[in-house]
């Protein structure tokens, strides 16, 4: 995969190290040249990374293209989410465990199976410019997801639907962040202008707007 | 050698600082005597490297392990230049 950048040998020059550009790191053989794969890892910037709720023995990474599951003792990589040609933005692993999900610059929210990697769902068109950030609720019923362009949705999750709540558009550039409190009533969300707002996502209003002149990210 | 100008990319020295391998982004490989500052021959001739040679090491038995652009790694003879694997 990719073109070859640098090559190391061993002391005794029986064998050798070979790194390419798409982050992957080959062990070989210098009579034969049998490249067996030792080690791999994201070749452009990651976005996100996150791990389940109360378990740290694995964590998810995003950047261009894919979404990684890691072993976090043995660095392995589990698993591979490929979506070709895009970019994810945010990931968020739900909290009963039973999907990933994923926000992109395409504006959809893709959920996937944590152990197979298939796709669960998708909502299209959740954000026009992309999905920048993704949290969930504790009882698994509700998303909200804020956008590139300053957009906070709320999505009720079904069985088979995905439906949207309410659509609040306060922020004036792209949200970095949004938590969510224990209860489920309420969510924070800070965004690129210098505001956080606290929304009641109950009733889909806003609570309260604190501004400070710097960068939430 | 003459008109065509050649970007090098990467070096290796033999271990008795005779002569210099080096690989160029237009895929081949140059040998020069370091004792008299000279350019020896070009290879290999029959087939470049796509992409351009990225990295050289020099093996024990004076073979010389290249990678290429386009991910694939060779390894050369140094006596005749020529294409082993």
């Amino acid at each position: 995969m990719g073109s070859v950048t640098s090559l190391s040998l061993t002391a005794d020059g029986t064998h050798f190290f070979c790194g390419t550009s798409k982050a992957t790191i080959y062990w070989c053989n210098t009579d034969d040249i049998a490249p067996e794969l030792r080690n791999t890892c994201h070749y452009e910037r990651i976005n996100d990374v996150q791990f389940p709720t109360g378990y740290s023995e694995l964590f998810a990474t995003c950047s261009l293209n894919d979404i990684r599951v890691w072993n976090t003792k043995t660095r392995q990589e589990l698993l591979r989410i490929e979506v070709p040609g895009l970019e994810c933005y945010c990931l968020y692993f739900s909290k009963d465990g039973k999907s990933i999900l994923s926000g992109w610059n395409d504006g959809k929210i893709r959920a996937f199976l944590p152990q197979s990697g298939k796709l669960l769902y998708a909502i299209n068109d959740a954000h026009n410019h992309g999905v920048t950030s993704l949290n969930g609720t504790n009882d698994c019923q509700k998303i909200v997801s804020g956008g590139m362009e300053g957009e906070v949705r709320i999505w009720r999750i079904g069985r088979q639907t995905q439906i949207m709540d309410g659509s609040l558009k306060e922020h004036r550039q792209r949200v970095s962040d949004i938590k969510i409190n224990t209860q489920d009533t309420q969510a924070v969300s800070s965004s690129y202008d210098g505001s956080c707002i606290i929304w009641d996502i109950i009733n889909n209003t806003r609570v309260m707007c604190l501004f400070e002149s710097t960068m939430f990210k | 050698m003459a008109q065509i100008k050649r970007i090098y990319t990467c070096i290796v020295i033999d271990p008795t600082d005779t002569y210099a391998y080096i690989g160029t982004k237009t895929g081949d490989i140059v040998e020069i005597s370091l004792t008299h500052n000279l350019f020896k021959r070009i290879g290999p001739t029959k087939k470049l490297f796509s992409q351009g040679v990225n990295t050289i090491q020099l093996l024990s038995n004076d073979d010389l392990l290249l990678g290429a652009g386009d991910g694939t790694i060779a390894k050369v003879g140094s006596v005749e230049l020529k294409l082993k694997e």
